[in-house]
């Protein structure tokens, strides 16, 4: 036994969907408690210095519903000092949104002053897992909280890597007590595009370090796929989900989507595939989405 | 094989990403994958930068790209972002620099004022202008910005004035309000007749609005950031050579709807209750203004 509690202690808030523009007006029309949705998450960096009407919307919603922070900047891997204008603005919104986590990505976006608004793979060599380890360290020191980090999408792996990505994600957690947001739509394009087992990953990671699920649908560009967030969740991807759940005794759930979003009701019902799952069906392959 | 070093490596990928001359090839550095080669594995990851920040430019600047079509926007973003690079964790901050690039790029010497060649310098500063109202804080959360009482400005010489973060005031040489009707409705835009303008950005309930002013009104707002009424006015009679009652004339009428419109706020803080609603006639010999 790790003595590390399922979660590290964290709820499992249910099943939840990104806030995003199209739909604030919807969120505002509609009574709360027909959103049919358990929490929201938001890119928390669309929210620093907004004093417009997503900041109207982001204190409605967090005034009747959990919100997560998820951030996609903070370049946690990067070999440029870190950020603390950035980590002061995290504080800030934290205080004002009073999320139930702060959660990133094992990446970096940028080095010598410019960032690329991508999420750069980390070569996975000790010397690596020993250098974000200690960011990992500091930014929790700072927010006072534990960071929980997201498995990227990834469309290359650097010749130097030791250490398979589920092995580099469990130890970080486990040396710092970082949480981990296992995506198992990310570790199903990184399995298909690096050629490894994705059920293997998920089993491989530190179950109760694991407080998130994240899902979402990828395009197909023949050679590879795309995290694209851009269409429902394929088939391939709900087995995965299932064991996700089974490792961790349950977990919050959060569909991603992020360009040719749905109206509301119809991300919705996509989410609400994911409790159907959790109740023992799995779809047959082509029956609610091919990847 | 030596461990390469982690800040070669970053500095490495996102020279590949940006566009750079690369110190090694990538299949010095990257795994191939079976189905792709270190080189289309990079390529995946330049790709995405150039279209993740054309997309950001094209969001913000929507009337400019309405107008000039995706062909020559995009080959005004990439010069832009080949000049400037993203530095700033915001995407947000990404096109700040984008119309004084455009202005800065046009064929020297420069035309007059109204050549085509500046309609896009133009169109950017409108575009960013009002991205950048948006975002700041408005007079919804303003409980201090209430409507004001016309006679009040007759009695008031001293009534404190200022103009909300929102509030962006623009110089121009075409007109352009048909262009961005027609493009905020997704409908192709005229292409603007040169024009010396004058324009206000303004924000209420949270929705952004484009009004022409004349250069007096222009003059006035400017002015009326932490001023007084007396001050803003005649400071605006002088620098257009009018009279000041003319100039308190007009204000009567317009400044009331300025107020409503979002465009300056007169605080309550030095207005005594009784002062709110003068009795008629109470005012302007009294006051100060023929002085």
């Amino acid at each position: 036994m790790s003595g590390v509690p399922p979660r590290l202690g964290l709820p499992n808030l249910g099943d939840g969907v990104g806030l995003r523009e199209v739909h604030f007006r919807h969120l505002l029309d509609t009574p709360p408690e027909a959103w049919d949705v358990d929490w929201f998450e938001v890119i928390s960096e669309n929210f620093f210095d907004d004093h417009g009407f997503a900041a109207h919307v982001l204190d409605h919603v967090a005034a009747h519903r959990p919100v997560v922070m998820h951030g996609v900047s903070l370049s946690i891997g990067s070999t440029d000092p870190l950020d603390y204008g950035y980590l002061g603005k995290l504080g800030a919104l934290a205080d004002r949104v009073r999320p139930a986590w702060i959660s990133d990505h094992l990446c970096w976006t940028g080095v010598n002053g410019v960032t690329s608004h991508d999420l750069l793979p980390m070569p996975l060599t000790r010397r690596s897992l020993a250098h974000v380890a200690d960011r990992v360290r500091a930014v929790q020191d700072h927010l006072g909280r534990p960071l929980v980090l997201e498995n990227p999408s990834s469309y290359l792996e650097f010749l130097a890597s030791e250490l398979p990505e589920w092995a580099f994600l469990g130890r970080l957690a486990q040396d710092t007590g970082c949480g981990l947001l296992l995506d198992v739509n990310n570790v199903f394009v990184s399995a298909t595009n690096h050629g490894f087992d994705p059920e293997r990953y998920i089993r491989e990671l530190p179950a109760e370090h694991i407080v998130q699920v994240h899902l979402a649908g990828p395009s197909d560009h023949g050679d590879y796929l795309l995290d694209t967030h851009d269409r429902p969740v394929p088939d391939r991807v709900w087995p995965l989900y299932a064991l996700a759940q089974q490792r961790t005794g349950g977990v919050a759930t959060l569909l991603e989507w992020d360009a040719d979003i749905p109206p509301f009701p119809d991300l919705v019902a996509e989410l609400a595939k994911a409790a159907r799952v959790r109740a023992g069906y799995l779809p047959p392959a082509g029956e609610w989405a091919r990847a | 094989m030596r461990e390469p070093d982690l800040a070669d490596l970053q500095r490495w990928l996102l020279t590949a990403c940006t566009g750079g001359q690369l110190s090694r090839r990538p299949s010095e550095v990257v795994r191939d994958s079976g189905r792709l080669t270190a080189e289309d594995r990079v390529a995946i990851y330049a790709r995405g930068y150039r279209a993740r920040l054309r997309e950001c430019l094209k969001s913000e600047f929507s009337v400019l790209h309405a107008l000039v079509g995706d062909q020559v926007f995009a080959l005004f973003a990439d010069a832009y972002i080949a000049a400037h690079p993203p530095a700033s964790y915001s995407m947000a901050d990404l096109g700040a620099a984008f119309a004084d690039f455009l202005h800065h790029t046009r064929p020297q010497p420069l035309s007059p004022p109204g050549s085509p060649d500046a309609l896009p310098t133009a169109l950017a500063r409108l575009d960013r202008a009002r991205s950048e109202s948006r975002r700041a804080a408005g007079v919804e959360s303003d409980p201090t910005h209430r409507p004001i009482d016309p006679v009040l400005l007759m009695t008031t010489p001293d009534l404190p004035l200022r103009t909300p973060p929102t509030l962006r005031l623009l110089h121009l040489d075409f007109a352009l309000l048909d262009t961005v009707t027609a493009a905020d409705h997704g409908h192709h835009p005229p292409v603007p007749t040169p024009q010396d303008t004058h324009y206000a950005v303004t924000r209420t309930n949270y929705r952004v609005h484009l009004h022409a002013l004349t250069p007096w009104q222009h003059t006035f707002l400017h002015t009326a950031t932490n001023t007084t009424l007396h001050t803003a006015t005649t400071t605006t009679a002088h620098a257009h050579g009018l009279p000041v009652p003319r100039v308190l004339a007009g204000l009567f009428t317009w400044l009331p709807w300025a107020v409503e419109a979002g465009m300056v706020t007169a605080p309550p803080d030095r207005r005594a209750p009784d002062r709110v609603v003068p009795a008629c006639g109470s005012g302007a010999a009294s006051s100060g203004w023929i002085a």
